[in-house]
Parts: C-alpha cells; sequence; structure tokens
C-alpha cells in the first residue's frame, strides 16, 4: 500500500474523534498531589540528607576509635563509598526533575535528555555490580562479627557461596548492561549527529 | 510574573481539542481509556508550560502545544500495550464502517510500535500531514534532516512490515 493511501486512511480513522466526548478535569490542576509532582526532587533531597547522615556516622566512627582496626577501616571505606554513591545519585535526581518538567523542549532534545538519564541508569547499575555489591559481601561479615558469635566454617561456606553467586551475576549481568550501554550511547550518537 | 488567563487557556484547549485527542489515540494505540488518561496529562503540563509559552511571543503555538503533548506521550510509561492492541480490535469489530480501513490502521500500529521513540513521533507528525519546516520545529532537527529521516522510517516500515508476513 502506498503511503499518501496509507495516510488518507489515517486520517479518515480520526474522524470518529470528533465525536468521542473527553473532556480535560480542571480538578486536577488543584488535586494533583504536591508530592507526587515534586517527587524526584523529594528523593533527590532524601538521598543527600542521608549521604550527609553516612558521612558524619563515618567520620564520627574515625574520631572515636584512637587505633583504626581492619574492621572500622572497611566499615569507613564501605561507607564513605555508599555516602558519595548516594549524594551523586540525589544531584543527579534533583536535577533530572528540573529538566523533565521542561515540557516545551523540542522532541529530539527530550528523548536526548532521557537517553543520558538512562545510560546514567547503566552506569549505577554498574557502579551497583561492579563496587557496591562486592564492598557489601566484604564488609558484611566484618559488620555481623561484632554482632553474632560466628560458628567455625563459617567463613569459609559464606566466601564460597557469596562468592559463586556474584561472580554468576557478574558474567550475566555485566554483559547484559554492556550490551544496554552501548545501545544507549549509539542511539544518543544519532540524535547528536541529526542536530 | 505573567498572570495566567484562565479563560484564553480553556478557549486554546478547546480549539486544539482535536489536535490532542489525535496524539493521545495514537500513543494509547486507540485504547479510549488510556487516551482519556494522557489527554488529562497532557493538558495538565500545558497548564504548567504555559506561563513559559506566554512570556515568549515568537514562539508558534502549534510549536509549543505539539511538542508539550508529544514530550508527554513519550514520557508516560505505556503499560499493558498488548491489551490496548486488543482494545483497538475490539474497537474494529464492533464497528461497521471502515472495517477494512481500521484493520490496516491496526497494523500500521502495530509496525510503528516496533520504531525507536524518535521515528515514531516523526511518522506521526508525517501522518498528520505537518510540513517538513513545522516537523523539523516540533522535532528540533534541520529541515533537510526530517525528508531523509522520512525516507529512511518508510523503508524500516516496509522491512518490518515483509518480516511480520513472513
Amino acid at each position: 500500500m502506498e503511503v499518501e493511501e496509507l495516510k488518507s486512511i489515517y486520517q479518515k480513522s480520526n474522524k470518529e474523534l470528533d465525536n468521542k466526548n473527553i473532556e480535560f478535569n480542571s480538578g486536577i490542576i488543584h488535586s494533583k498531589c504536591w508530592f507526587l509532582k515534586h517527587r524526584n526532587a523529594i528523593e533527590g533531597t532524601i538521598c543527600i540528607i542521608t549521604s550527609i547522615i553516612i558521612l558524619i556516622f563515618v567520620f564520627g566512627k574515625i574520631q572515636k576509635s584512637d587505633i583504626i582496626s581492619l574492621n572500622t577501616l572497611i566499615v569507613c571505606i564501605a561507607g564513605g563509598i555508599i555516602a558519595l554513591y548516594t549524594f551523586t545519585k540525589g544531584v543527579f535526581t534533583i536535577l533530572f526533575h528540573f529538566k523533565e518538567k521542561q515540557w516545551e523542549y523540542s522532541v529530539n532534545y527530550m528523548i536526548h535528555t532521557r537517553l543520558i538519564n538512562q545510560l546514567y541508569f547503566v552506569y549505577e547499575r554498574m557502579f551497583w555490580l561492579w563496587i557496591l555489591l562486592p564492598l557489601v559481601l566484604i564488609a558484611l561479615p566484618f559488620i555481623a562479627v561484632n554482632w553474632i558469635i560466628m560458628p567455625e566454617g563459617t567463613a569459609i561456606t559464606y566466601c564460597m557461596t557469596a562468592g559463586i553467586i556474584y561472580l554468576t551475576t557478574l558474567i550475566v549481568l555485566s554483559k547484559w548492561l554492556w550490551k544496554k550501554r552501548k545501545a544507549i550511547i549509539s542511539r544518543i550518537k544519532d540524535i547528536e549527529n541529526e542536530k | 510574573m505573567v498572570h495566567i488567563d484562565n479563560k484564553d487557556f480553556e478557549i486554546m484547549i478547546a480549539q486544539n481539542k482535536l489536535q490532542i485527542l489525535k496524539i493521545c489515540r495514537f500513543y494509547s494505540y486507540g485504547d479510549m481509556e488510556a487516551a482519556n488518561d494522557l489527554f488529562q496529562d497532557i493538558v495538565l503540563n500545558l497548564w504548567e508550560s504555559y506561563p513559559r509559552y506566554v512570556k515568549r511571543p515568537n514562539c508558534k503555538q502549534s510549536t509549543w502545544l505539539y511538542r508539550v503533548a508529544l514530550n508527554t506521550a513519550l514520557m508516560q510509561k505505556r503499560k499493558n500495550s498488548r491489551l490496548s492492541f486488543e482494545a483497538l480490535h475490539k474497537e474494529n469489530i464492533q464497528s461497521e464502517q471502515y472495517n477494512d480501513d481500521n484493520e490496516i490502521i491496526r497494523r500500521l500500529y502495530e509496525l510503528i510500535d516496533q520504531l525507536n521513540e524518535g521515528d515514531k513521533t516523526l511518522i506521526y507528525l508525517f501522518l498528520d500531514e505537518k510540513s517538513h519546516q513545522d516537523i523539523a520545529d516540533i522535532m528540533g532537527i534541520s529541515v533537510s534532516n526530517v525528508g531523509t529521516r522520512i525516507q529512511r522510517i518508510k523503508l524500516k516500515l516496509k522491512q518490518l512490515n515483509i518480516k511480520s508476513e513472513i
């Protein structure tokens, strides 16, 4: 079928829209929840506040102990990285909140912004997979040792189980994330070339 | 501070209702319930963006309206798309008029659904008989690029059609 023919069929199919009784419910303007409208800004602020709390906790722990033990060091490094991650996430979420609201920008610009945001999420997942997850897995037994008495052999079982599960996840997800990253970057480049 | 006149806004929406509804129908794949939800979201975003539009007298109303409506449609997360296709199919069976045409439209929607967001928007504007200049303004690309991309999308749709027939 020719495109012009398709166009006219499409136009004809839209004629019935004249009879559709859809009206704007003006109550929505006032009733749309403030929290829902500013969800991203609130999420971003919470992230920044959380990162500050974590940093205060980490620095407090360092200041309290005269000699820094291996336990404290690992907990502090893990805490510091998590705080840095949470802070970055907070800043990006707030920035996205302001960009997202600019509905009158060109469609290509909005798609570009969305792709950059998707790319950021891919990098975030990579960061979780490659840095945060192993850090948590390493730090967990050191934190647990303070609260629970570990029976002998637990460490070896934990290392083996956590290691196997982590490595499997790492192989499967890394490949998927890398492919996704490549696809998004190529689409971003396409959009940039079209300008 | 710009004073927003509710009356002006309401008149503008009434004048452009059909344009907005067409976008809603296209991005909801004929599911009128989803189209209604999208319509509310679009008008809400138009209302939020209206003060910025009023501040820019050089901005063409149709360009602004299309940009806001299309960006809202693209931003909304499309849930149960398969269900929407079913709704469209149901609508076809119920309406006695244009039955064959509706089947073609359903097929067209299925093919367009396989395109990326940008191509989908461009083909919508093309089907809506917008000029290349208008498409370029709404999309934020050059006029020469519009023609090239439309040709490329037509070819892609043809290939997708052949693939699905096999």
